[in-house]
């Protein structure tokens, strides 16, 4: 039973990762354009390869996702430089 | 002469806040030099930008899929009946997708077409042209007559009143809109009953002051237009011919009653204006709109642009306001 229960874990996890911060987000977006490499959380998002196109949809899924609306002035290339940039933003919308 | 969401008169220029929001979402990432990008790439990236920021799951009485015959080949249409009147006669508006002749398609302009359906009262025909590079100027013009001739020849067949059927189109599409209707009126053609230009691309050449005060930041910038241009026309093309340019047109006498919606900050707006005065002083019924704080293709953003529901509105209720007058003055 609990190999049973573990594989399905497994499974489970691979359709729906969890949403705990942005790197979800911007592997997700990453994955669609077939640029499917790790990210770490400080690296320079637009050398990674992140198109304007993919910016609108960061943006409009960081919103929609965490229930937050980033204000006119906040969608800057500093606060969208990296996804620890990311997640500040997020946290400081969400206090 | 009006000025929606503010006056268009206004000196100080204050872009809409879902635009500025818009254009900081595009701007914060560094944009591929778009010289650079084949048009496969491009049409890829404007699909997927209308997926993301066009009208989401707008309701839509009916659709139906045909194809006509072209002088080259079948063309593509779609025809959406509101969802107010499924039935009956209806006015009809043939519509010109934008895209620069490259790009664009019905399925990028599948909800602003609905949403036109449903404001205007039309049965909407959206019109598949061909593209360029493929098939560079002046397919995509031939492709526009044989569409509008064809719709006024079948308009029983589609539920049409004939006596009230509307040429429109956005961007590039506006630009072919206008060349039919000039066509039509210099060759005895069909009787359209109103044009409908958003934001229409009326002149390749043009030096305008919203060309050079806008050429770039707006999100539809100079590089791009230029980008266009180079796919769409062959070398030895003039810009100047009235087919790609219908502001250079040296008669417009005849043409039907217009209506023109620019967006302020808009590089093209200088000629959208130009166009309409023109039409008037050749006698046209016209009914220019600029609307304030707006880029271009704000009317196919209505995801991230909230004031495009609010345009769509008054766009489609002012044709469905002028066919109404029509349909008057003809039972009289």
């Amino acid at each position: 039973m609990q190999v049973t229960w573990a594989i399905m874990t497994s499974q489970s996890s691979e359709l729906d990762p969890p949403k705990k911060d942005a790197s979800y987000l911007v592997h997700r977006i990453l994955k669609q354009q077939s640029i499917d490499r790790p990210v770490a959380a400080t690296d320079d998002l637009r050398e990674v390869g992140l198109s304007s196109l993919d910016m609108v949809e960061l943006v409009l899924s960081v919103e929609s996702e965490f229930n937050v609306r980033i204000p006119e002035g906040a969608i800057t290339p500093a606060n969208f430089r990296s996804i620890a940039s990311i997640n500040t933003l997020i946290s400081s919308l969400r206090t | 002469m009006r000025g929606a969401a503010g006056s268009s008169d206004a000196t100080v220029m204050t872009l809409d806040t879902a635009a500025k929001r818009f254009l900081e979402m595009v701007s914060a990432a560094s944009a591929p030099e778009i010289a650079r990008l084949s048009p496969a790439e491009m049409r890829e990236r404007f699909s997927r930008l209308m997926r993301l920021v066009g009208p989401k799951s707008t309701p839509i009485g009916r659709i139906d899929d045909g194809e006509l015959l072209g002088g080259a080949g079948p063309i593509p249409f779609r025809v959406y009946t509101p969802c107010e009147s499924t039935d009956g006669c209806l006015p009809g508006l043939i519509y010109f997708h934008g895209g620069g002749g490259v790009f664009g398609s019905i399925e990028t302009h599948d909800g602003l077409c609905r949403m036109l359906a449903n404001a205007s009262g039309c049965r909407v025909i959206s019109i598949g042209y061909r593209l360029a590079p493929e098939h560079p100027f002046p397919a995509a013009v031939e492709d526009s007559h044989v569409a509008v001739n064809w719709v006024f020849a079948y308009a029983s067949t589609l539920a049409i009143d004939p006596t009230r059927i509307v040429v429109a189109g956005d961007s590039a599409g506006g630009g072919l809109a206008a060349t039919v209707c000039q066509r039509a009126s210099r060759d005895g053609g069909p009787r359209i009953a109103l044009q409908l230009l958003l934001c229409p691309v009326l002149d390749l050449a043009a030096e305008s002051q919203s060309r050079r005060d806008l050429a770039a930041g707006y999100f539809f910038d100079k590089a791009t237009l230029d980008w266009m241009i180079k796919q769409y026309c062959k070398t030895d093309v003039e810009l100047t011919d009235p087919r790609l340019s219908p502001l250079r047109a040296k008669d417009l006498s005849g043409q039907p009653p217009t209506h023109v919606h620019t967006a302020e900050f808009d590089p093209l707006h200088g000629e959208g204006r130009a166009y309409a005065d023109r039409l008037q002083q050749a006698g046209a019924e016209v009914r220019y709109t600029c609307h304030a704080g707006m880029i271009h293709h704000f009317y196919g953003m209505a995801s991230v642009i909230p004031y495009a529901h609010v345009a769509m509105g008054v766009i489609g209720g002012d044709v469905k306001k002028a066919l109404a007058r029509k349909s008057h003055a003809a039972v009289r």
